[in-house]
């Protein structure tokens, strides 16, 4: 009898010595979430709690933790788009200054009768070709931030590729014989049945043949449509002065320029247009270059119909 | 005090003997950036993160973490920091998940699936049976990136963490710490003794030298102050454009404001164009050639040793 009485006192002393010993630990482990809690509440929304997968807190501390990550996900989207707008401010300001500044200069000689007769005429021709082509470059930012917007939408519909392809590069024809480059251009007579926005796809083409004339300095182009199984494969080829490895693995990234400074020639998102585009009809733009080797732009949308 | 440093030193100190390893040292790691300590073997480095660590203990100086003193404050501050530091300690009879899992039951995790994460993070399998003794170096580096990241830090501190892995590793790693900086806001000091690996992956860039700090400053500063070209600042940019433009038919240059002008073009013959410039009639105050590369400007301030 005693000695079940000593038993029973051990162990009720134990358990609340044990019992103790755990409230004190999870009282701890509370001190240290509060800590956290606190810093997160400051807006710290990297500070995680720790907890073994073992401890009596654990499911709290883990619940938390991903209630954190996921506000903390959201506004980091935020954060990051509010970061490539200011990116996009900035070069802009920048990309808008050099040549507004510079048609300002050729107006000012002008009015200020530095030039006279033939020479003010080619003044204001000068100054009208810049005012275009700043008008241009504000397209392109347009299109850009459209394409960024809510706003957005297609018409995608089922088109046949092959005559559309035709119809945008003849628009192009009268430009390349007037800069003599030498032009090879085989589309086949057979269909290709694409799912396209008809719209999009010539700001695709334009833009890729835009990037050609402004910075291959080739003479000679290829534009070849093919398909496969399943793809329709259209390759446009120049002999220009092509770019090294580390520019083409980054030249449809927005805002990407090879070279770094020389902000006269292009915005840097025509090329970022394009992939845009491209992916969002489904399709994928890539480019094989090495310097003085020229470049190899291909463009491929999966078709709809197999024959036909 | 600027509560936007992470990390902040005060004249940093660890003496060996009468070998000063580390001298009077101030770093400013700033948050949601990537800093880059850069200086050739036994610079100091590794000595610096360890101190940072509380693995060793500075001679004279402080360490500061979220603003907070380190010395005293490890049990709070530490947990928050990931490192990898030569390499850790791994049992070499267990696999890596096996040892992932003392780790995590030791140091506390913020979530159940923390170690499947850190490790497909690495790109290391997770049910595999392979033992860490039979790892290859470049799996065993992999393993510790994954130690490092497994509890979500807020800082993440590597030393040379490139060390040992093959090309496309490190691209992944260079990826994937960028990945954590951009879009999760993390806090990361990386050491290194190659160049281009840190110009391609910090924002801000410490060089040591000899325990000494020998410069601090941005990477996009540094670009700015190694890039090639002739600052013109004069009277009114919008004549010296057309002038520029209409004369020596050069396109690449960029003006940053009524008075000052970049040219990028170093070929072109400097005392024709500040000619006709004056001839013109403006008024030049300042023409200066910046033409060194960001290697250059190493090998200048490391008193031209280099660090390649």
């Amino acid at each position: 009898m005693q000695a079940i009485i000593l038993l029973l006192t051990v162990t009720a002393v134990l358990s609340v010595l044990f019992s103790c010993l755990a409230i004190r630990h999870v009282k701890k482990q509370l001190a240290a979430m509060t800590d956290a809690l606190t810093d997160v509440k400051n807006g710290n929304g990297n500070r995680r709690i720790l907890s073994a997968s073992t401890q009596l807190t654990a499911p709290v501390a883990y619940e938390i933790n991903e209630i954190i990550v996921s506000y903390e996900n959201r506004l980091s989207a935020l954060r990051q788009a509010e970061e490539a707008s200011r990116q996009l401010m900035t070069s802009l300001s920048h990309d808008v200054r050099t040549p507004l500044t510079t048609l300002i200069g050729y107006l000012d000689a002008v009015h200020r009768g530095i030039v006279t007769g033939r020479e003010q005429e080619e003044y204001i021709e000068t100054a009208r070709q810049k005012a275009h082509a700043l008008k241009e470059y504000i397209d392109v930012l347009f299109d850009w931030s459209r394409l960024h917007s809510n706003e957005f939408s297609m018409k995608i519909t089922d088109v046949e590729a092959g005559e559309l392809t035709r119809m945008i590069l003849i628009d192009w024809i009268p430009l390349l014989e007037e800069k003599q480059i030498a032009y090879d251009i085989a589309i086949p007579d057979q269909p290709f049945w694409v799912n396209l926005d008809p719209d999009c796809y010539s700001r695709i083409l334009n833009n890729l043949m835009q990037n050609i004339f402004a910075h291959s300095q080739a003479d000679s182009i290829s534009i070849t449509l093919s398909k496969d199984e399943q793809y329709m494969t259209l390759l446009l080829s120049d002999n220009g002065v092509g770019m090294e490895k580390e520019d083409a693995a980054h030249i449809f990234d927005r805002l990407y320029k090879c070279d770094k400074g020389r902000s006269q020639k292009g915005s840097g998102l025509g090329l970022s247009i394009v992939r845009q585009l491209a992916e969002k009809m489904d399709g994928t733009v890539t480019v094989k270059s090495a310097p003085d080797q020229g470049s190899r732009f291909t463009l491929r949308f999966p078709l709809t119909r197999k024959q036909g | 005090m600027n509560t936007n440093y992470i990390i902040e030193t005060k004249h940093l100190t660890k003496q060996y003997g009468s070998q000063k390893s580390v001298a009077d040292l101030n770093i400013h790691v700033q948050k949601g950036r990537i800093y880059g300590l850069l200086g050739r073997n036994g610079a100091g480095k590794t000595t610096t993160m360890k101190m940072l660590l509380g693995l060793t203990k500075p001679t004279s100086g402080s360490v500061r973490l979220w603003g907070n003193s380190l010395q005293g404050n490890e049990k709070e501050l530490l947990p928050r920091i990931g490192s990898l530091i030569e390499s850790p300690g791994f049992y070499p009879n267990l696999t890596a998940s096996e040892n992932l899992r003392i780790f995590a039951a030791l140091r506390g995790v913020p979530n159940r699936h923390a170690i499947r994460d850190a490790l497909d993070l690495v790109r290391l399998p997770c049910q595999d049976r392979k033992l860490f003794s039979q790892y290859s170096l470049g799996m065993k580096q992999r393993l510790a990136i994954a130690l490092a990241v497994m509890h979500d830090p807020e800082l993440l501190i590597l030393d040379e963490p490139i060390n040992g892995l093959d090309p496309i590793g490190i691209a992944e790693v260079r990826s994937f710490i960028r990945e954590l900086c951009d879009s999760k806001g993390k806090t990361i000091l990386i050491s290194s003794h190659i160049l281009s690996e840190i110009a391609l992956l910090a924002d801000d860039i410490g060089i040591i030298d000899h325990g000494v700090l020998l410069e601090e400053e941005s990477l996009v500063e540094l670009e700015k102050k190694s890039s090639r070209h002739i600052h013109f600042t004069l009277s009114d940019t919008a004549q010296a454009a057309r002038i520029l433009e209409h004369i020596f038919h050069e396109t690449s240059f960029s003006i940053q404001d009524d008075h000052n002008l970049c040219l990028y073009n170093l070929d072109l013959p400097v005392g024709k164009i500040v000619a006709a410039f004056v001839e013109n009639g403006l008024e030049l105050s300042e023409v200066h050639t910046c033409e060194e590369s960001l290697e250059d400007y190493f090998k200048r301030v490391t008193g031209g040793e280099g660090i390649a």
